[in-house]
């Protein structure tokens, strides 16, 4: 068992340090409660930002559908620029090649010998292939270059909100990590201090039933010398007998007294 | 063959200006002022030091008094040399 000596030291330097601070253990649930809750709202501030941004990029996505593209395709056909009066310039060369009946044209049914007939028509076979292909390739080309133009205003204009919703989740996340080492340091302390005042409580506890004890005997040890020293000097044994019994009571009622103060059975 | 539609791109967006400028992401200014100020950070690290360092104090005074009872006499006596030095 600890000796009063050492509680003594140790109620002291408990009561200095916590002093009559009163720390409840629900301070510390409480604190995981704040510190859960900033978690909480972390995460639903960042799904907030997202939404906003999503609903952000989907307006560029309706307007580059429905405004933009058409508008772009629209000046590409009509031929404003340098590029798209030679794309319109190849266009339509092509299709007038390609859409062209070259055995019609040429009239190889004036040609009389099988032979060259033949030969003839394969070749304007492969002529008629070779301007479809050319066609194509037009065609090809000119998505190509629109595409790259699309992709290129698209991109214009998702990318700085792209760049601004990190910036902002970024900021977000600084504030909370700082809230949440607040937090968590405020806990930390709480909960030290809640086991250091539990502590000055049990020992303070402790040390107040030892000294209750302590008077209680010290009492007694009093009174029974004040008995013995009446018996020792009484001139008549029955006077003597008399005190012995009347100060033996008072240590009685003065010992009940004590343990009732102290606390002690 | 190869087309280059940058002009044609250019074009489109002067005759959309109007409706690009309502796309356009929020200003610095109004980033600036819906966030959170910051704190800062030098005062906030020595409060967190602070209050980390009462924190241990505590931990030591409870540490302190688990051992005391664990030891009994050799931590008086250690105590009692300690406190002769004060």
């Amino acid at each position: 068992m600890m000796s009063l000596a050492i509680r003594s030291i140790l109620v002291c330097l408990l009561i200095v340090t916590v002093g009559c601070v009163s720390v409840p253990k629900q301070t510390v649930e409480l604190a995981e409660i704040v510190d859960s809750q900033i978690t909480e709202m972390h995460t639903s501030h960042e799904k907030f930002v997202h939404l906003y941004y999503e609903q952000i990029r989907n307006d560029v996505d309706r307007f580059m559908e429905e405004k933009w593209i058409p508008q772009f395709l629209s000046n590409l056909i009509e031929g404003t620029g340098k590029n798209s009066k030679q794309f319109r310039a190849d266009l339509d060369v092509a299709y007038k090649l390609a859409s062209r009946d070259w055995i019609d044209s040429v009239q190889i049914s004036g040609i009389s010998d099988n032979d060259v007939n033949k030969s003839v028509r394969e070749a304007l076979e492969k002529l008629s292939s070779k301007e479809k292909a050319k066609l194509g390739m037009v065609l090809i080309d000119f998505s190509k270059a629109a595409q790259e133009q699309i992709n290129k205003k698209r991109k214009s204009l998702i990318g700085p909100l792209n760049e601004q919703e990190r910036y902002v989740l970024d900021q977000l996340r600084e504030s909370y990590a700082d809230l949440q080492r607040g937090s968590a340091a405020i806990k930390g302390y709480l909960a030290s201090a809640v086991k250091l005042v539990e502590q000055r409580d049990e020992i303070s506890q402790k040390v107040g039933l030892l000294k209750a004890q302590k008077k209680i005997i010290t009492s007694a040890v009093g009174l029974s010398d004040k008995a013995a020293k009446a018996l020792k000097t009484a001139e008549k044994a029955n006077d003597g007998i008399s005190k012995f019994i009347e100060i033996i009571g008072k240590v009685k009622g003065d010992t009940n007294e004590e343990s009732d103060k102290g606390g002690v059975k | 063959m190869g087309y280059d539609f940058t002009d044609e791109a250019n074009l489109t967006d002067d005759q959309l200006a109007g409706e690009l400028a309502k796309l356009t992401p929020l200003t610095i200014d109004e980033i600036t002022d819906i966030l959170p100020e910051k704190v800062d950070k030098e005062h906030f690290k020595q409060l967190i030091d602070i209050v980390r360092s009462a924190e241990s104090q505590n931990d030591k005074l409870v540490l302190f008094k688990d051992n005391v009872e664990k030891l009994g006499g050799v931590a008086l006596t250690v105590l009692g040399k300690l406190l002769k030095f004060v």
